[in-house]
């Protein structure tokens, strides 16, 4: 008995621990998704899906500290790659999955290369440029995109067999943990220390021998393919994408939820993400007041004073901020403990 | 030949708001060293001021806001005033405050400003898009009309055809910016502007009041940009002109023109921003549906190449 608890408490200081008791937690959504209404389960997985773009996100900017402003535009790519794959040249999933990876580690290179002569403040606007210029070329590439129509996946296959939303739902949480588990991996390696010391002195960490050019272009790969594969599910889950809705908006939204939660944990992130995103698609898209059509961008005021506010005040995000209020608690109580062990003796 | 011409002087015509909008983000990373991305979102707050001052509703059968020339001048200087008061706000509680915080972090505040932005104003201002009408539509039978047609025969002579409201537009801004940069060079606040743009400490150490010199530069530019919004407004027609995120590609473009010239100078984004507008129009007639895409990239090259942009001094980074 003994030994079986000394096993479990090896188990429970793994990291990976908390990622397989969130799968686990997750896995309950689908299992009772006949009690619970499907917007709630589609706000989930909406959530979920911008979160595994967010951990992708936190690595070129928590860790990289690059801004960029293409987020939207590679989920964008995820959705008509998987599109055009399935439907227009009937590839089959793990070809177009390997496609996508291509063009994003592609478009990832083609960023990073820019970010090298171009720095700081300057990098956002390039990236939005760039962004603008994908836009640009869905609306023109209209056999593949739907232009401004958009495109409805007919069905998600895997296999042979058809996916129904709820499959793919326990699948999304799969890769989810696996998205987690791989975020985990490379900030706490040495790929992500580099990374961190480049963030913060370039100069330093260069003359200490690490490549600039190798760790800026791997965070942009990384964060394209995090948010490809995004995208992928995206469109294999709400199975329609528009052009239009990948806007600008959503990369800074996408911003918004690494930089409110705490860019540099995962967790955080999974905060922030639920604080930006879930609480608009759980809870004020559930209010019927909240629900009308002029209230439809009430959660981008919330995100914007957020961002604003934890940028000036708290710059470790709300994790940082529930860390602290946890630790001020416990070492006031400590505090009292001994105050009031002095006091019998 | 002669399209080319026609072309150069068109656009040249047509540059008046995007050279409002270069302007008013120099301005602010002159002297808040941040590039403002709310920028355009403020302008585009205040046409929907100036357009809910002519016509609170929306019409869904296509009628439009048509007042006479002292209303729309009224409601016009109403929303430049608010562009004017959100970016005064912006700066006195926000930026004042954020002086420690470093350069991306303050791109990040605008951006955040941005979402605000996008989220109120389908609050306040309901979620259709709204109407202005062109500038210049009401000046019938009056003496600026005379003035404005006669200018108008004077280009079609050179064989180059143009509305009245891009030749409004342009003497507009070129009295403004004429007016602006008199100011840099001439007035105190220019003084201080540039004093804060080298160094603000030491500026400050001198005697500066870098608070009201940077107060006042957000104020200006939140104005500047109400102004390009409109002159933007009049471009794309008269019906449903305004939408929330009809400035974005004019954003865009201002960066781009001012990263060409270079952030360095006042005048260099200026020049950016009339080779970007000629090019733009060139590449947009022979490279019709690339042409956009073909211009970011075509600027994104000469940025490769020269970083500092074309009239930018080259900083150099201490160790």
């Amino acid at each position: 008995m003994n030994k079986l608890k000394v096993k479990f408490k090896e188990l429970q200081a793994h990291p990976f621990f908390g990622f397989i008791i969130f799968g686990v937690l997750l896995l309950l959504i689908p299992i009772f998704s006949k009690y619970i209404s499907v917007t709630v389960i589609d706000a989930f997985a909406k959530t979920l899906i911008y979160f595994i773009v967010a951990l992708g996100f936190s690595i070129l900017m928590g860790y990289a500290g690059l801004a960029s402003l293409g987020t939207s535009s590679f989920i964008a790519i995820g959705t008509f790659t998987l599109y055009s794959g399935m439907t227009y040249f009937n590839l089959g999933f793990f070809l177009t999955l390997l496609i996508a990876l291509i063009i994003a580690l592609a478009l990832g290179v083609l960023f990073g290369i820019v970010s090298l002569r171009i720095e700081g403040m300057y990098l956002a606007i390039v990236t939005l440029g760039l962004s603008e210029i994908l836009v640009e070329l869905f609306k023109n590439l209209d056999k593949f995109t739907g232009g401004v129509s958009g495109t409805n996946l007919d069905k998600f296959t895997l296999f042979g067999l058809e996916l129904g939303s709820n499959q793919v739902f326990i699948f999304l949480i799969v890769i989810v943990i696996v998205a987690m588990m791989a975020t985990f991996n490379i900030i706490s390696s040495p790929t992500g220390r580099a990374m961190l010391s480049i963030k913060n002195n370039q100069s330093a960490a260069q003359a200490m021998g690490i490549s600039v050019i190798k760790y800026r272009l791997m965070a942009f790969m990384i964060a394209t393919v995090f948010a490809t594969i995004g995208g992928i599910f995206y469109m294999a889950y709400v199975k329609y994408s528009i052009a239009s809705s990948w806007n600008l908006a959503l990369s800074l939204n996408i911003l918004a939820a690494v930089i409110v939660g705490g860019m540099k944990s995962i967790w955080g992130i999974l905060l922030g993400t639920f604080t930006i995103f879930g609480l608009d698609l759980l809870v004020f898209k559930n209010i019927p007041v909240l629900a009308q059509s002029n209230y439809a961008n009430l959660s981008f005021v919330i995100s914007g004073v957020l961002i604003i506010l934890v940028i000036m005040f708290y710059p470790d995000g709300l994790i940082g901020l529930i860390k602290n209020t946890y630790y001020k608690i416990k070492t006031k109580l400590k505090k009292k403990e001994s105050n009031h062990e002095e006091e019998i003796k | 030949m002669e399209l080319i011409i026609d072309i150069v002087i068109s656009s040249l015509l047509q540059a008046a708001p995007l050279a409002l909008a270069t302007f008013a983000i120099v301005l602010i990373f002159r002297t808040s060293l941040t590039t403002n991305f709310a920028q355009g979102m403020i302008g585009t707050t205040s046409a929907y001021v100036t357009s809910y001052i002519l016509m609170p509703n929306f019409m869904t059968d296509g009628r439009v806001p048509e007042p006479n020339f002292m209303q729309y001048f009224l409601a016009i200087a109403a929303g430049i005033l608010v562009g004017f008061l959100i970016s005064l706000l912006v700066d006195v509680l926000i930026f004042r405050h954020a002086k420690r915080i470093n350069a991306v972090s303050k791109q990040i505040i605008t951006m955040g400003i941005i979402l605000i932005l996008t989220g109120l104003i389908p609050l306040l201002f309901g979620i259709s898009d709204r109407s202005l009408p062109r500038l210049g539509a009401n000046l019938k039978n009056t003496f600026l009309d005379d003035v404005i047609e006669a200018i108008r025969s004077m280009l079609a002579t050179l064989g180059v055809r143009v509305g009245p409201h891009i030749i409004i537009g342009f003497i507009l801004s070129v009295v403004i910016l004429g007016t602006l940069f008199l100011m840099l060079r001439y007035t105190k606040w220019g003084l201080g502007v540039r004093a804060t743009a080298s160094n603000e400490m030491v500026a400050g150490m001198m005697g500066v009041n870098t608070r009201t010199i940077t107060a006042m530069s957000w104020a200006i530019a939140g104005a500047l940009g109400g102004l390009a919004a409109i002159f933007v407004s009049s471009n794309k027609g008269t019906y449903g002109n305004v939408t929330t995120y009809f400035m974005i590609s004019i954003q865009v473009q201002a960066f781009f023109a001012a990263i060409l010239g270079g952030f360095s100078t006042f005048y260099g984004p200026i020049v950016g921003v009339l080779i970007l507008t000629v090019f733009n129009n060139i590449f947009n007639v022979y490279l019709n549906p690339w042409g956009t895409t073909s211009l970011y990239l075509a600027v994104m090259l000469v940025v490769l190449i020269k970083p500092e942009g074309l009239f930018g001094k080259k900083t150099v980074k201490k160790v």
